[in-house]
Parts: structure tokens; C-alpha cells; sequence
């Protein structure tokens, strides 16, 4: 067990290494000036600017600065924002992102799992094909149809939501977050419904039906625990899915989260931004893999094994 | 009885399914009307009718270009379909008027000048508002204010304010119109004469938005739009068709790279040496936990934004999971004894690979391209949608995803102009949904074991 603990933290480790210098090396060697759009700048002003951001020294040496500077927990300079630090930026646009994938992976799990359930206890019947089709729709709708689709009737129709925009507060994510739970939620569907079958077929379900076990204890008691563990493993690529998704999330629903940062920052050519960005989100993603694999080790004890 | 190799059984299976098989004819259909879009379509999907603007579908407009030009003894201009006719006769409105342009930043007036003339003012109070319209916006202004009042530096009333568009610009009609005909006539496509209401001139000139109606050979002449117009004008079918061509391709070609990438890699890993196996696999773990829809992006943005770029980068997201599936399922046939047997036989590891192995794994294969296309169309489309459009020969190649992000921009407040919207998301939703189901089909057919989920 600890050798596969062992292994998991070095291959995290190598990953991140890997993530900061491929995403470094990216954007350093990106074509055009990060101050092109700056009208007027005179030769000094321009070396200047070179100097404050270190651009005036060769690549590697750069390269090996932002790494300490990284470990340290510092991202850097903006060169758009030049009045606010990356670490600024982040911290004051990363929570809004975070409520936003929270809120929406809560709703995925909720109705993909409730609706997963009810499909595997109606099998074959009606409620299932409906589920399942709808569970189809689910996975080829895409978050750039639902949502203006959501904006047009919550919105503009029958105007009960705030259309886009953010307030602290829960009222302006509830449309957001529902965008981006229903593909996940979808598949979660799809997964339980699978899972539960799975399980339902097998011969220790089938003695405690012989002892008279209701169906009601029956799954919720003996059988979801494993009917989740698939479930569990998809949580990782999940996670990842909900935090891309609120890159485009945020742009249609004009949420100021860390999503927005990351593509205009990309577009803008805003070097450190983009870097600080997009690492923090590599973060996250890398770390979440971890737990998830941690958590399906915890729960599946035949995985331990020698391998 | 004829032997039926796996793949011909599956094919059948595949067939048995009616829900798998409306799907492979919508697909199809897709695939033809898409790629034949010229066939299918007379307009051009970069063809602006600024004039008209978003038109309802099945609605028709007279066929016109932005200047319709003659001059005796040339080629006039007009619309291509109308050079064929040896009479054209033009129906025109014309109204005397000024026209304002209100240049607009941060939601502020910041200048404001007559066209004709340019000359700049500071701030103008209008009051009678009925003679008073905006171009590119239908309907009236001054129902329900009695005056506006702009002035340099102040917001934009928001009667005025249109999403997306930085410049504003206002027309003061005088009241006096002059109106009349246009009558030309044409032999091999050169003018002859051209009759102002029945008086003959030299040459001619007029802008498509004062002309209401066209006729040639007593038949009146109309563009019809399918499907609508978006809020340039454009036809909105041919540009679907014409998108959709970028989204299946790109769906295609980049599933091809990922399996070529994969194949490649999964087989390699197979057949070398534990520890190089494990090498190559620890590597493919690394990757898979790097979030490469951010690389992607980062890619695009910052270098490139080439059909070839795209292909790589979606592609290289996806060859990852098609090597594992191909290792896997090459290690566990290289075990069976079959494969002892053809390499009893003589056969080399190359032959042994093609001609028994891979064909032999060909199912899950299969089973896992028609689950990647839906996913790389979705991916690109998604980069079209956050602006990442492809850029080819200095202009970007609007995909679905790019027609979704601009009907979403074209709605109105009160969800006016939905089908600019609904037209491309309708196309993608139903293309995305068969191929799912073809993909859902196609496992059940080819991977009888796995009969849920």
C-alpha cells in the first residue's frame, strides 16, 4: 500500500514538473510582444518594462527564476494589470470559479445519481428509455447550447433568473451551474444506472432477496456502495470536465471567475497571467486525479493488491 | 454454411438496431448535405445583405448587391443571377436624409459627427423622433420618450444601444422621397440603355436599401433563405453547411491522428520488453493527467491557429486512452493460440501484428473512434465558441461553434432573432445526438458481452 501511496506522489510530482515547464516554455516561445498594444512606447520605456518582467535575460534563465519565484507561491507580474499582482487576481477571481464547479458538480451527482437509481429499478420499462434517451440528449448537448438555450427561457421569457452577470450570492450561479451539470449529470446517470445492474445481478443481492430484504434496503444498503465505485473513478475526469467547462460557463453567463482570466489573458498575451493561470488550474486538476485515486484505492481494497 | 468473419456479424447486429440505423442515414445525410453544400445551396456563406439584416427563415428579399451599377456599353453590377436577363427593371424609394454616427466607449458617447461633411458636434437634442431612425434596426424610434438628448461624454440612452456594436449610427429623414423606376436593358451581358422613368441616361447608380422590388421577364425577382439570415444578411443554411463541413472534418481527421498516434504506440508497448513497456505506459500516465484542453488552448491562442494546428492538438489529446485500449488488447491476443500457431508457421512479428492481431482487435477499435468523433467535434467547437476559430488564408472558418457564439451575441433582450441561435445549435445537437447513439449501437453490435449502460 505505501508503495503504491509512493508511487502515486512521485508521479504527481513529475506530472506538475512536467505541466510548469511545457506551459512555461509555451508561452515564452510564443511569437509577438507582450507590449504591442501599448501605443508610443519609446525605447527606454520599452527596456523598462523588459527589465521589471526579466524579459531582457536568456530563456533558461528566465525559466529557472519563475520556478523559484513558483516555489515560493509567487506567479509573478500582470503586463496588463500592471496596478495588481497575479497572486491578487487569483485569489480574488479563483473563489467565484470554485462555487461555480462546486455548485454545479453537486447538482450532476444529485440528478445523474437519483435519476441512475430510479432508471436501474425500472429496467426495461418506460421510465428507463425515457431516462436513458434523455441521458443520450444530455451527452450531445453541448454547454454552449444549454446555456444560452437557459438564458433565452429563464432569462428572457420567463424572466425568474438573473440572465448573466455575478453577486455574491447563490441566485446568479443557479443557471451557470445547471449548464454545466448536465452533461455530467448525464453521464453519472448512465454510470449509476450501470453500476447498480451490475451489482443487482449478483448472487449476494440475490440472497438477500431470498431472505426477504426489501428493494429499498436492499440498494440503498447493500448494493449503491458498490454500485458507486465506477462512479468514483469517473470523478476525477469529472472534476477536470467541470473546471474546463466554467471557461465557457463564465464567458456566457459573464461571470468574473478565473476561467475568464485564463482566455483573455491567452488572447491578450499576457504572459505570467496565462502561466499563472493555467498552472493554477493544472493544479487543481492533478491534485483532484490524486484524491480521486486515493479514494478509489480506499474503496476497492481488490486494487491494493500486488501489482 | 459461408464463414462470416467478426466484423461482418457485427455489421449485421449494427443493422438490426433501428435506432442505430436512423442514425447512420442522418449521419449520412449530414455528411452529403455538408460536404455538397454548394450543391444544396445557391448562396455563399460569407455573402453580406447588409440591407435586409436577420430575416426570418423561409423568408425571401429582392435579389440585389450592397451598389447596383450600369453604364452603357459595360458590364453592369448587379446580382450574378439577374446578368442572364436581357431586361431588369428596378423599383426605387428614395428618401433625403442625414445621417449621424455616434462612435461609443465604455457605453459612453465619445464622438459624434455628420457623415456628409464630417462635420463633429458636441451634443444635438432631437425632438421630433418619428423622422428619426436607426440604420441596421427596424422600426420606429420616439413611441415611448418624447425626446433624446445626447451629449459627448454622456451613456448611451439605452433605446439606442445595441449589444456588440461600438458605433451607432442615426438617419434624420427630411420627408421629401422621390421614386420611380429603372428599367435596363442588356445584350450579352453589356447595357445598352438605361431608362430613369422613361427617360434615358448614361449611366446609374443605386444602394440595395432603396430599392424594393426587382423584376425580370415579368417574373419578380427574390433570394430565398431557407433557414434565415444572420445579422449581416448572410444565408444562414449555406453557412451551417458550409461549418458543418469544418466541424466533421475536423472530427475525422483528428479521430484518424489519434488512432494512427495510438495504434502505433499501444502496439509498440505490446511488443517491447517489460521494461520499456512500462516506461512507455508511465509516460502515457503522465500525459493523461496533464490538462490538455488548457495546453490546447494555450496552443492556439499563442501560436497558430492552422487546420494543422488543430488537428495536432486534438489528436494529440486523444491517441492516450486508443493506446491503452491497443495495448491491452494486443497483449492479450499475442497470448491466445492462434498466435502460437502462425508463429509456429513461420509468419515474422510484423505479419503476425497485421494480418492476425490487429484485425482481430479491430471492435473495440472501432467501438472507441465513433465515441472519439462526437467528443473532438464537441472539443472544437468548443474552441470556436470561446473565439479560437480556424484561421485559413487570413480569415477564420466560422464551425459551428463559432455560428452558436454568434447567434448567442445576435439575440435580442427579449429573445428576438432566436433562430440565428437555434439554426447552428439544432444542427450540432442533432448531428452529436445520432452519432452517440451510432457509437451506443455500434458497442452493443460489435461488444455482445457488455449488454448495459
Amino acid at each position: 500500500m505505501s508503495w503504491i501511496l509512493f508511487k502515486r506522489v512521485g508521479t504527481m510530482v513529475l506530472t506538475l514538473f512536467c505541466l510548469c515547464t511545457i506551459t512555461f516554455f509555451l508561452v515564452r516561445l510564443a511569437p509577438g510582444n507582450p507590449f504591442e498594444s501599448e501605443r508610443h512606447l519609446d525605447e527606454v520605456a520599452e527596456k523598462a518594462l523588459n527589465a521589471r518582467y526579466g524579459f531582457d535575460r536568456s530563456l533558461p534563465e528566465q525559466y529557472f527564476m519563475y520556478m523559484g519565484h513558483l516555489l515560493r507561491g509567487d506567479l509573478g507580474l500582470s503586463t496588463k494589470f500592471q496596478d495588481r499582482t497575479i497572486n491578487e487576481i487569483i485569489s480574488s477571481h479563483l473563489p467565484v470559479s470554485i462555487a461555480l464547479g462546486a455548485l454545479s458538480l453537486f447538482f450532476a451527482i444529485l440528478l445523474g445519481v437519483g435519476s441512475g437509481i430510479f432508471a436501474a429499478l425500472y429496467r426495461g420499462k418506460g421510465w428507463d428509455l425515457l431516462i436513458m434517451s434523455l441521458a443520450v440528449l444530455g451527452l450531445s448537448l453541448p454547454t454552449f447550447v444549454i446555456g444560452p438555450g437557459l438564458q433565452v427561457l429563464f432569462g428572457m421569457k420567463w424572466p425568474i433568473l438573473p440572465l448573466a452577470g455575478y453577486e455574491p450570492g447563490l441566485t446568479h450561479l443557479i443557471l451557470p451551474a445547471i449548464t454545466l451539470a448536465l452533461p455530467f449529470a448525464a453521464r453519472i446517470a448512465r454510470l449509476t444506472r450501470a453500476g447498480l445492474l451490475d451489482i443487482l445481478g449478483q448472487n449476494y443481492i440475490k440472497a438477500g432477496r431470498s431472505r426477504g430484504f426489501g428493494t429499498t434496503r436492499l440498494v440503498f444498503v447493500h448494493a449503491l456502495k458498490g454500485a458507486l465505485l465506477p462512479l468514483v473513478s469517473f470523478l476525477g475526469p469529472a472534476i477536470a470536465g467541470v473546471a474546463t467547462g466554467t471557461v465557457v460557463v463564465e464567458k456566457i453567463f459573464q461571470i468574473p471567475g478565473l476561467g475568464r482570466d485564463f482566455i483573455e489573458s491567452a488572447l491578450n498575451r499576457d504572459p505570467f497571467l496565462v502561466l499563472g493561470t493555467a498552472l493554477v488550474y493544472g493544479v487543481f486538476l492533478v491534485f483532484s486525479n490524486f484524491l480521486t485515486d486515493l479514494l478509489t484505492l480506499w474503496m476497492n481494497p481488490r486494487l491494493r493488491g500486488p501489482s | 454454411m459461408k464463414a462470416t468473419s467478426p466484423l461482418m456479424m457485427g455489421w449485421k447486429r449494427l443493422l438490426s438496431q433501428p435506432l442505430a440505423c436512423v442514425s447512420l442515414c442522418i449521419i449520412t445525410l449530414i455528411v452529403v448535405l455538408c460536404f455538397g453544400a454548394s450543391l444544396f445551396s445557391t448562396h455563399q456563406p460569407e455573402d453580406q445583405h447588409l440591407w435586409v439584416g436577420a430575416l426570418a427563415p423561409m423568408s425571401s428579399h429582392s435579389s440585389l448587391v450592397a451598389i447596383q451599377k450600369a453604364e452603357i456599353g459595360v458590364l453592369p453590377k448587379v446580382h450574378p443571377s439577374l446578368s442572364q436577363y436581357e431586361q431588369i427593371k428596378y423599383s426605387f424609394k428614395k428618401e433625403a436624409y442625414r445621417e449621424l454616427r455616434i462612435a461609443l466607449h465604455r457605453g459612453l458617447i465619445h464622438r459624434m459627427f455628420w457623415v456628409e461633411g464630417a462635420v463633429a458636434i458636441d451634443s444635438i437634442a432631437i425632438k421630433e423622433l418619428e423622422n428619426v431612425r436607426q440604420r441596421f434596426r427596424s422600426g420606429q424610434l420616439g413611441h415611448d420618450l418624447p425626446e433624446l438628448k445626447l451629449q459627448m461624454g454622456n451613456p448611451i440612452p439605452s433605446q439606442l444601444f445595441q449589444k456588440n456594436h461600438p458605433v451607432i449610427f442615426l438617419r434624420f429623414y427630411s420627408g421629401s422621397a422621390q421614386s420611380g423606376q429603372v428599367e435596363l436593358n442588356l445584350d450579352r451581358g453589356l447595357v445598352q440603355t438605361i431608362v430613369i422613368n422613361g427617360k434615358e441616361v448614361e449611366s446609374w447608380e443605386e444602394r440595395a436599401e432603396n430599392i424594393y422590388h426587382v423584376e425580370a421577364r415579368g417574373e419578380t425577382q427574390q433570394l430565398f433563405h431557407l433557414l434565415g439570415t444572420d445579422r449581416l444578411g448572410r444565408d444562414l443554411f449555406s453557412r451551417v453547411l458550409h461549418g458543418g463541413q469544418i466541424s466533421l472534418m475536423v472530427g475525422g481527421v483528428a479521430t484518424l491522428v489519434s488512432l494512427i498516434i495510438g495504434l502505433f504506440v499501444g502496439c509498440l508497448a505490446a511488443i517491447s520488453k517489460p521494461l520499456w513497456d512500462r516506461f512507455l505506459m508511465a509516460g502515457v500516465d503522465v500525459l493523461y493527467a496533464i490538462p490538455f484542453m488548457f495546453l490546447v488552448i494555450l496552443l492556439l491562442s499563442l501560436f497558430s491557429r492552422s487546420l494543422l494546428m488543430l488537428f495536432v492538438a486534438l489528436g494529440a489529446v486523444q491517441w492516450l486512452t486508443m493506446s491503452r485500449i491497443v495495448r491491452a488488447q494486443v497483449k492479450a491476443s499475442l497470448n491466445l493460440p492462434y498466435v502460437d500457431a502462425a508463429r509456429l508457421g513461420g509468419a515474422s512479428l510484423y505479419a503476425i501484428l497485421t494480418r492476425h492481431v490487429l484485425p482481430n482487435i479491430a471492435g473495440p477499435v472501432i467501438i472507441y473512434c465513433t465515441i472519439t468523433v462526437p467528443a473532438v467535434i464537441l472539443e472544437e467547437s468548443f474552441l470556436a465558441f470561446i473565439g479560437l476559430t480556424v484561421q485559413f488564408n487570413g480569415r477564420s472558418l466560422d464551425s459551428w461553434g463559432s455560428l452558436v457564439h454568434q447567434g448567442m451575441q445576435s439575440i435580442g433582450s427579449g429573445g428576438e432573432q432566436l433562430w440565428i441561435l437555434a439554426v447552428p445549435s439544432m444542427a450540432m445537437v442533432v448531428t452529436l445526438l445520432a452519432l452517440n447513439f451510432l457509437g451506443d449501437g455500434m458497442r452493443d453490435a460489435l461488444d455482445p458481452k457488455d449488454d448495459h449502460g
